[in-house]
């Protein structure tokens, strides 16, 4: 197994492909199989990654189908050829194992020969290998297995539903939010005063009392449940869900409650008599207020302070044995001893007792999720997840994995570093029989990129495998210019290391940041990029308003300083700023309007292409407001009128408010897309909303068949989920983009600013939060208190410095912090390493830093910043500006690592083919076939008396006889019942119409043309198809009946209508005539046509068993 | 270019002269004769001729057997008979089970029609777990069972194994079985059941082809085969002629693969991409047969059809009824039907369906403006009474009587499911017009132009993840592969286009609606794999330009003033307008109000009206007792909890009785009511003892505004008469405490300046606004204003008063109104006389001050006062966002 350790910029998908490909050609070129990639999956964490592989694999294919030769494929080939020697030399085995940090073998011409896709030679083979490969590839592309984890899983799971014993049609869900929503108000709705309902009830009376505290969002309680039922989310719960949910069904966490108050109060008498005493004691000695004794006897008053604030000066000395004499000084020493000690305690409880009640009520919520799935057919991939687990773990998992595709030999794993344990505990299994079978696999990621800790990423997964296994540094940095990449390889193992230092200081541990980035952060210039420019506005947080005033002006003065560097140049370049948090996002977005110049410059946030922000979309929904709205609410008082009366004026209103009913009965596509056409709403100039919109509507039809749907439930699904779904536009050249650290990975920008360093960064480490801890993880302790806590699996722990750091779970709560600095360095990380050519970083800094402030960036960024050579300079106001600026060589690109024919978005871009919206309200004259006459039938079946029957059904009946008279061949009784067999073959004959049909075959008998058209001898042609051209096109006649005999042809058309009435002379039916014998004449003259014998037409009125002939009328 | 079909004419004509009514052809789908009629015809010279017979070839084998295809329902449900009967110690019930069914029985209709022996696959999938678990072959036996487990995983693994290898034990019983019970059912007519496959597989074992007297057959078109199929075909080889379309031609058509960003913008495009090409002439009028549009995805056809210029089109797909609104009804009747019968079983509800749809029918017709839906409405109720009606004899009388466990919501999945399968087709005249259709449709038939919309991987070809029960390594060793074939059946069709078509323009988006969306693997074979000229695009939309929104005035003529005089000035109505002059004008002037209703989720608002209510219940027992601390604290519990209940009985249950024996959220919010009280008492304790002087009453006075006179005052929370018999004006916030220090932030001069004004000022001004007015009345007694946050009563130093920022920058208790009276009242009178009742100014809202400024970011209004307002719609702002 290969572990690749890739920092930010250093081609990971190229050598992910590279990996990629040297598996499935090595097969190729040494077995001539070309299928190897059936046996390979290749995971990425986003869809958007896995496209970009796909597209990378293919397109280097397709390149060496081609024989490209060109420069800049060479380095793919050279890779390539690398890897493919490996595998050969790991084939036969005569290399050692570390041949990475070798130039690859090069020098043994002995493997070249047989395998270098460099040489003249191979050219060829390789050319046709890899056109293979890509012809297998593409005709069999479901196995091309390029996936999400999360997909991955879920067909594996799909394989195994029946022996889980889930319905097959099982949704997967990977979004947890909308369920946990729905959970929390199925449960708020199920609520109930009775015994079993207070169970529920009083964990959110708690909860609520507790919020509406602290007062994060006032009354909104259903709100703040919702918040809180995220946790469920968090692993930690997860993998004990089950044991929980006993726990808290066998009462646990209620006695847990009992016994920790039991506990607080026996703990606090006993320190508080001795406290008490201590005091009394001291008191009773009358010494001076300064004298030690007194000192003492006052901390006794307050041994929490104390031990919170540490001892000054005397009674430090006290404690060292430095002032004794009096047996109190022992005492008191002994006392402060066991304060320590039971404060650890009281902390531990304190830190519990409040949150108890969380885990009562996230079993509730969970337990309401439960049924909502179960009754929706639904599935959380994460639980998906944990039932996977167990069979994956054990010998089960080859049957499982042989059950659902071919046989895996190889894994490709990306952007390790954000797997989470879970998906861990699914894929090692896999991962260690392949090792053992010493097939190739290959992971990718890098420490310093995890940024998703709250989505349950844990790095430590890839240090774990990474210390097993070795790995390699891609050390090549293709992405950012050289003052770029200088400073960032000098600065963050600094960085680390000022950051370690505190940590260690404040008795976090030591040497924890410093690992990850001395190791890995040796990253090479790439020679194409040249210049550059990284600068530092450190400036003092005692500055006040002024200081701030100056951010402002230089943030603003350094984004137009580029612009014009840009405009300069004549090229195009992204401008990037990257924050923490949205409201620090608004913070800048004021900086910028503040400024005259930048005010008009249009800036880019995340939320910029919101279908919500387009007005034409809400005034469509004001539209289906007003519409829906009905006369709910007075005409004049709707606000949704008077909108559509701003927006598109009086008449539009008027004309709407007369048009409702009609609006309404239109079918909900049709309604929105009508109500566009209609009022003109596609020429507003937001064509892109509006479409997105039609594509969600469209997709919201779709999805909800299996819910009602209706205009009002549409109304709602725009309120929560639409109005914030965003257009997918290509984002303004000139614009500024303003996203999130979190948002940015993954993307880089030529420009990056990142104004808001420390507050950014001290967030990240500051944070208070409650979280839910594994009771494994307490510390020993001699009262019991452990054993007493363990009786459950899972507590919500408030983490807070003072109380946390000295309890229980002092320990977790110091990796705690470590992980948050962590998190902090490693944003950093990610966003200086988004810049290709040049950042910016403004970040405040302490002037007078104290050593036990973990809480600030600015302090070890500043020591850092002046211990790595960059220029220096000082400014007013304690500002200190480091720069690094590298000079600029003109190198020419190279650009297009591969060629363009499988490029379709470049090549696309260059022929624009403008689509305006439709705007004719003239659309396709359709028209629904009204085939069926069912409904006519059911119209009427109340009174449903044999005539109206009768009368109304001839047509159906016309067809049943139709067929039937298909079928007979002859008039005598056996043939009869053969052409009724036949019928009910296919079909249920009703005993009426059987009679019927009797009927009317008792009645041809009696006509002696009838018997020539049913005799034996006859030729007989039932329901043939003629086809003729004429004028109107091609035209097909079906006669019902056409038999050769005698030398002419006797054509027979059947009629079911009443002949009585047809011979009426009125318009209609005079007309009706006409058509009857103008069709039969049609088929007449065309059998004569055909066959070029007389023939003669006939029309028989079955109901009143009369003939014409049609022909004889005619002469 | 010949196309495929005249083709095929001329090899019918060749053979068969000009009388072909003897002569069977077979095809993949019907609706190809209408083409081929044409062909023949053109081929024949416009003389008349006999057609042949059309078949599919499904056709064709019903023909040879005895046996009918049984409907899907029936099935599946017999499945589950024979699964149940085979006695397996797990056994779902059928609401699980019945989509195993289908699976069931898409197999089994698989291995028949591969000609698989059954028996023997069903041993070797029961075997792959047994191979892999060699070390321990027997897993029944208990007693080796706990050594096992350290060898197989865990007991839960095992237990799933088991299942597995119970169930493919079984699986010749329930295959056997469901032959048997199919075969022995008999429709009305007397005629046994089978499924497809069985049938085909019956016909050809039992060898029932034989070719009918006289006449030929001819195979058009077929390219991949089942085994069942070619066993056919062998039978009728004597008399059967065989065409196939697998010739290369050496055509080049002109392609484009263009980039779209939504399905919409595809749809939108057609009448672009028709009326370019009809300019520059590729599709001519009288040619319009040669050209079409084809739907990869069908959920397409609708924003197709709704953009599509009126010109001769034939639509091949019907229109889908699952987006008729008549299933989105059927669907509203479950919950309907379980309400109104809560023990309702299955046949009641399809009678409750039926009946519900045909009192739907006799509303008669709908607006007669549109006969297109009124037709679609027609025909989908049609259909839905038709199916429904099936359904339900079915299960009373029919197969599904004798069915265990159809219960109400399997029998609703069901119904709903049945019904959105179908569609509704449309009126046209097959052979003419210019072709809409979907990709299957195009077999056999070629075109000139064409246009392929969503040709997107997962879509193109169809997504269908290989649904089979058959573990994978013995579906490959049975050479078992639906999928594949579907796959290759879809592209023989796909690629086939290109053979004689002059322009083909391929759509795809990059975008669908759950992200990033693939082309398809087709796209990528064309690029890869074939060496053709291909042209890239990217739709974009039209460059229109914004319409400029008419801005109106919203100035205050002399009318609207006169207008405002008339009303009284309440404390909330000056706050709106403080907030926003332009919301002021909306709800006062113009008098418009969002809808409200009452519903279990209580609104913000409401919760302070229900604590209002239960502290003036709480107070008013006292009449004009003095209060002491001592009764407080006796009335803290029992009284409390009563005041609240009356509240809701008065504000909730008053209004909507229901919502007692459903409270809900109701009872975390009485809870914490009872908590909010509790609070209240507490700190009214400490300013007793006191006598109430007024609950919820309302005060006014007059002010004059330039010889106009103006009425202003409302209703105030209480007033208590203290001990030194000052006034006390009490108004509670249920809100937070965050707002309750954010009230204090505005200085003495800025109480009345709407530039400055700030979300939390008001509860400042409507206290000041109170003492104002109680001055007035009472001008000889002190008053104080006191706003009290009950949630805060716990807080250190809390105590109920109002404060403002002082000259030297501190926070100072205003403590009696006299000490601000003469600031206030200045202020005050200024603002309503030069402000809000000055005629010629204009109403404007800070949010146009804000937008003046920027123009893109259009969220910021959010994080301040727009966040709530009902009107911010009117101004364009969007929905508020949550954080």
């Amino acid at each position: 197994m290969t572990v690749y350790k890739a920092s930010a910029g250093s081609g990971k998908t190229f050598t992910l492909a590279a990996q990629y490909i040297s598996i499935v050609m090595y097969e190729a070129l040494t077995r001539g199989n070309y299928k190897a990639f059936e046996h390979i999956v290749a995971m990425t964490f986003t869809v958007k990654a896995t496209k970009e592989m796909k597209d990378r694999i293919l397109s280097y294919l397709y390149d060496l189908s081609q024989g490209r030769n060109d420069k800049s494929f060479m380095g793919f080939k050279q890779k390539l050829s690398e890897l493919l020697l490996l595998q050969y030399d790991k084939m036969h085995n005569n290399q050692d194992r570390n041949i990475y940090n070798h130039k690859a073998g090069k020098t043994d011409s002995d493997i070249v020969v047989k395998t270098d896709i460099m040489a003249e030679e191979t050219q060829e083979k390789v050319r046709m290998c890899a056109r293979e490969i890509l012809k297998a590839i593409l005709n069999n592309y479901a196995r091309f297995n390029v996936t999400t984890i999360d997909s991955f899983f879920q067909s594996v799971l799909q394989g195994v539903l029946y022996e889980l014993g889930m319905p097959a049609e099982q949704q997967l869900l990977l979004d947890e939010t909308d369920i946990h929503n729905k959970s929390v108000d199925r449960m708020v709705n199920n609520l109930c005063d009775d015994a079993e309902g207070r169970a529920i009830l009083n964990p959110i009376l708690d909860f609520a009392k507790d919020s509406l505290e602290e007062n994060k969002s006032g009354w909104d309680i259903r709100k703040e449940l919702k918040k809180a039922a995220n946790k469920l989310g968090e692993e930690v719960y997860k993998f004990h869900a089950e044991a929980i949910e006993k726990e808290s069904g066998d009462g646990k966490y209620d006695e847990l409650r009992k016994r920790l108050y039991a506990k607080r109060a026996e703990i606090r008498s006993e320190v508080e008599i001795r406290c008490g005493s201590m005091m009394q004691r001291a008191l009773e000695k009358k010494a001076g207020s300064k004298s030690p004794i007194s000192v003492i006897g006052t901390a006794a008053r307050d041994m929490q302070k104390l031990v919170w604030k540490g001892p000054n000066k005397t009674i430090q000395k006290v404690l060292d044995g430095e002032i004794s004499g009096d047996g109190i000084y022992h005492d008191f020493i002994d006392l402060y001893k066991l304060y320590v000690d039971k404060s650890r305690l009281l902390n531990t409880i304190q830190i519990v007792l409040p949150h108890l009640y969380t885990i009562t009520l996230l079993t509730n919520i969970e337990r309401n999720m439960r049924d909502i799935q179960r009754e929706n057919m639904q599935m959380l991939l994460s639980s998906a997840n944990m039932l996977l687990r167990d069979l994956l773990s054990g010998d089960a998992r080859s049957f499982v994995y042989s059950k659902v595709g071919p046989r895996l030999e190889h894994l490709l794993i990306d952007e390790f570093q954000d797997t989470s344990q879970m998906q861990w505990n699914n894929l090692e299994p896999l991962v260690e029989e392949l090792r053992s079978e010493d097939k190739h696999s290959v992971i990718v990621g890098d420490i310093k990129q995890s940024i998703y800790r709250f989505r349950n990423g844990k790095w430590k997964l890839l240090s774990d495998v990474a210390d097993r296994d070795g790995f390699v540094s891609l050390s090549d940095n293709f992405r950012s210019t050289r003052a770029v990449v200088e400073t960032n390889n000098e600065l963050f193992p600094r960085l680390a290391s000022e950051m370690d230092g505190i940590l260690e200081e404040n008795g976090y541990g030591s040497n924890y940041l410093s690992p990850v980035y001395e190791k890995n952060v040796e990253v090479h210039q790439n020679v194409n990029k040249e210049g550059g420019n990284v600068r530092f506005y450190m400036y003092s947080k005692k500055g006040g308003e002024e200081a701030e005033e100056r951010l402002r002006i230089d943030f603003c003065e350094q984004i137009k300083a580029i612009r014009r560097q840009i405009s300069e140049s004549g090229k195009s370049g992204s401008i990037a700023i990257l924050v923490r948090t949205k409201d620090e996002g608004e913070r800048v977005l004021e900086w910028l309007q503040g400024d005259e110049e930048l005010r008009g410059v249009s800036v880019e946030t995340e939320d910029s292409y919101q279908l919500g922000a387009s007005e034409t979309l809400q005034v469509l929904v004001a539209m289906l407001r007003y519409v829906e709205e009905g006369d709910k609410c007075k005409r004049e008082k709707s606000i949704y009128g008077q909108y559509i009366e701003d927006v598109l004026g009086e008449e539009v209103r008027n004309e709407l408010e007369d048009s409702r009913e009609y609006w309404l009965s239109h079918p909900l596509y049709e309604m929105n897309d009508r109500l566009i056409k209609h009022f003109g709403l596609g020429q507003r100039g937001e064509n892109e909303y509006v479409e997105k919109y039609l594509s969600c509507l469209k997709a919201y039809l779709m999805s909800e068949i299996s819910t009602a749907y209706n205009l009002k439930s549409l109304l709602e699904k725009w309120d929560t989920v639409m109005c914030e779904l965003k257009v997918n536009k290509t984002p303004d050249k000139d614009a500024l983009t303003l996203m999130t650290i979190h948002k940015s990975k993954g993307l880089a920008f030529d420009y990056v600013l990142v104004p808001l360093f420390d507050s950014t960064m001290n967030k990240e480490i500051r944070s208070k939060t409650t979280l839910l801890w594994d009771t494994q993880t307490l510390a020993d302790d001699e009262d019991g208190l452990k054993d007493m806590l363990q009786t459950v699996s899972v507590l919500s722990v408030s983490s807070e410095r003072g109380k946390t750091s000295q309890s229980l779970w002092s320990e977790p709560y110091k990796e705690e912090v470590r992980l948050r600095f962590m998190d902090a360095l490693n944003s950093v990380y990610v966003a200086f390493t988004r810049a290709k050519e040049a950042y910016y970083c403004w970040c405040a800094y302490s002037p007078e830093p104290k050593t036990t402030d973990t809480d600030s960036i600015g302090t070890p960024m500043l020591k850092a910043l002046s211990r790595i050579g960059m220029e220096k300079e000082e400014r007013e106001g304690g500002e200190i500006v480091f720069t690094s600026e590298r000079e600029l060589v003109e190198v020419v690109k190279e650009k297009e690592s591969y060629v363009e024919r499988l490029n379709i978005t470049d090549n696309a871009k260059r022929h624009p083919i403008v689509a305006p919206m439709y705007t004719g309200e003239e659309t396709l004259p359709i028209e629904i076939v009204n085939s069926n006459k069912a409904l006519q039938l059911f119209r009427d079946v109340q009174n449903d008396t044999e005539e109206i029957w009768e009368q109304k059904n001839y047509i159906e009946s016309g067809l049943i006889y139709h067929s039937l008279f298909e079928n007979l061949m002859t008039l005598n009784d056996e043939d009869v019942q053969k052409a009724i067999d036949k019928y009910r073959l296919n079909n249920e004959l009703d005993a009426r119409h059987e009679m019927t049909f009797r009927r009317f075959v008792e009645a041809a008998r009696s006509h002696k043309v009838l018997q020539e058209v049913f005799s034996k001898d006859a030729q007989t042609l039932t329901e043939a198809s003629f086809i003729v051209t004429t004028e109107e096109g091609v035209e097909t006649l079906r006669p019902d009946r056409v038999v050769l005999t005698g030398g002419r042809a006797i054509v027979t058309d059947y009629k079911f209508s009443s002949y009585k009435n047809l011979m009426l002379n009125d318009e209609k039916h005079t007309e009706q005539r006409r058509k009857y014998y103008e069709q039969l004449t049609k088929y007449v003259e065309m059998t004569q046509r055909f066959y070029k014998i007389p023939a003669e037409g006939w029309l028989w009125f079955l109901r009143d068993n009369e003939l014409i002939n049609v022909t004889k009328l005619n002469k | 270019m010949e196309t495929f079909l005249s083709k095929v004419a001329g090899r019918l004509t060749e053979e068969f002269g000009n009388d072909m009514h003897k002569v069977i052809v077979v095809f993949p789908n019907k609706r190809i004769g209408l083409f081929l009629n044409k062909a023949l015809a053109k081929n024949n010279g416009g003389e008349p001729l006999l057609a042949p017979q059309y078949r599919t070839i499904d056709e064709l084998f019903e023909s040879y057997s005895d046996k009918v295809v049984a409907d899907p329902v029936t099935t599946v449900c017999m499945t589950y008979q024979a699964y149940v009967e085979a006695g397996l110690s797990y056994t779902m019930p059928l609401d699980d089970f019945y989509g195993w069914g289908e699976l069931m029985v898409r197999d089994f209709n698989e291995i028949d029609q591969q000609l698989v022996p059954a028996d023997q696959l069903f041993q070797n999938a029961k075997d792959i777990e047994e191979i892999d678990t060699r070390f321990f072959p027997d897993t029944f036996d208990s007693k080796t069972e706990s050594v096992l487990n350290q060898f197989r995983g865990t007991e839960y693994a095992k237990k799933q194994l088991k299942r597995w290898l119970e169930l493919w034990t079984k699986m010749p019983l329930i295959y056997h079985r469901l032959n048997e019970l199919l075969a022995s059912a008999r429709v009305e007519s007397g005629f046994a059941l089978a499924y497809k496959g069985a049938l085909q597989r019956e016909v050809i074992e039992q060898g029932k082809v034989v070719a009918k007297e006289g006449y030929r057959y001819v195979f058009v078109g077929f390219n991949v085969l089942t085994e069942t199929e070619k066993a056919l075909m062998e039978a009728l080889k004597d008399v059967a002629m065989f065409i196939n379309d697998d010739a290369e031609e050496d055509n080049r058509p002109e392609i484009s693969i263009i980039q779209a960003t939504t399905d919409i913008q595809q749809a939108e495009y057609v009448h672009t991409w028709i009326e370019e090409n009809m300019r520059n002439g590729r599709i001519r009028e009288d040619r319009l047969t040669h050209t079409a549009v084809v739907l990869a995805d069908e959920g397409l056809l609708l924003p197709v059809i709704s953009s599509f210029p009126p010109i001769k089109t034939n639509i091949t797909m019907g229109y889908p009824m699952a987006q008729t609104p008549l299933l989105s009804y059927i669907n509203s009747l479950r919950a309907k039907f379980n309400e109104e019968m809560p023990d309702g079983m299955t046949e009641e509800y399809l009678q409750y369906v039926i009946d519900s749809l045909r009192e739907r029918m006799h509303e008669g017709p709908a607006d007669r403006q549109m006969p297109y839906f009124y037709h679609l409405m027609d025909e989908a109720l049609a259909r839905a009474l038709f199916e429904t009606d099936k359904l339900l004899q079915n299960i009373r009388t029919g197969q599904l009587s004798s069915i265990q466990g159809l219960t109400l919501p399997l029998v609703q999945r069901i119904l709903v499911r049945m019904l959105a399968c179908h569609s509704i087709a449309f009126h046209g005249e097959p052979a003419q017009g210019l072709q809409v259709m979907g990709v299957l449709e195009t077999r056999s038939l070629d075109f000139d132009n064409l246009l392929v919309l969503s040709a997107n991987e997962g879509v193109l070809p169809k997504n269908e993840r290989a649904k089979s029960m058959i573990p994978y390594v013995v579906r490959q060793h049975y050479h078992l592969a639906d999928e594949e074939k579907k796959v290759m059946i879809y592209s023989n069709n796909f690629f086939r286009l290109f053979r004689r078509a002059k322009h083909i323009d391929i759509v795809y988006s990059m975008y669908n609606a759950s992200g990033e969306a693939e082309e398809s693997r087709f796209i990528r074979q064309m690029l890869a794999l074939k060496d053709w000229d291909v042209r890239y695009s990217k739709l974009v939309p039209s460059a229109s330009v914004p319409v400029e929104r008419d801005q109106q005035a919203f100035a205050k003529t002399g009318d609207i003033v006169e207008q405002m005089i008339t009303k009284t000035l309440s404390p909330s109505a000056l706050n709106t307008y403080m907030n926003c002059p332009r919301s002021y004008y909306y709800s006062q002037v113009k008098g418009l109000k969002k809808e409200e209703d009452i519903s279990e989720d209580l609104q913000i608002n409401q919760i302070g009206e229900l604590f209002h209510k239960a502290a003036e219940l709480f107070y008013s027992r006292y009449g004009d007792k003095a209060i002491t601390a001592e009764m407080l604290d006796n009335d803290k519990t029992v009284e409390i909890e009563k005041a609240t209940q009356g509240a809701f009985d008065e504000l909730i249950y008053g209004k909507k009785p229901e919502l007692e024996t459903t409270p809900g959220f109701l009872l975390v919010v009485r809870g914490v009511l009872n908590e909010l009280m509790l609070r209240l008492v507490e700190m009214d304790k400490k300013v007793t003892p006191f006598r109430i002087f007024s609950l919820e009453k309302e005060y006014y006075c007059d002010v004059d505004i330039d010889g106009k006179r103006l009425r202003i005052g409302g209703r105030i929370d209480r007033v208590d008469l203290l001990s030194d018999n000052k006034l006390r004006i009490v108004d509670y916030k249920a809100g937070s405490k965050e707002k309750s220090e954010k009230a204090a932030y505005s200085s003495l001069g800025e109480l009345c300046n709407m530039d400055v004004y700030k979300q939390c000022q008001h509860y400042q001004v409507q206290l000041l606004f109170y003492s104002y007015v109680l001055h007035r009345i009472y001008p000889d007694k002190q008053v104080e204003p006191a706003l009290c946050f009950p949630l805060s009563s716990r807080e250190q130093g809390y105590y109920p008063r109002v404060r403002y920022v002082g000259k030297d920058g501190k926070l100072a208790d205003i403590g009696t109104y006299e000490v601000v009276r003469e600031d206030f009242e200045a202020q005050f009178e200024s603002l309503l006389r030069d402000e809000i009742y000055k005629e010629g100014r204009s109403f404007v809202s800070p949010w146009d001050k804000e937008r003046e400024r920027e123009e893109s970011f259009y969220e910021k209004a959010d994080s301040t006062r727009c966040r709530y307002c009902d009107f911010r719609s009117l101004c364009g702002i969007g929905k508020a966002k949550e954080y």
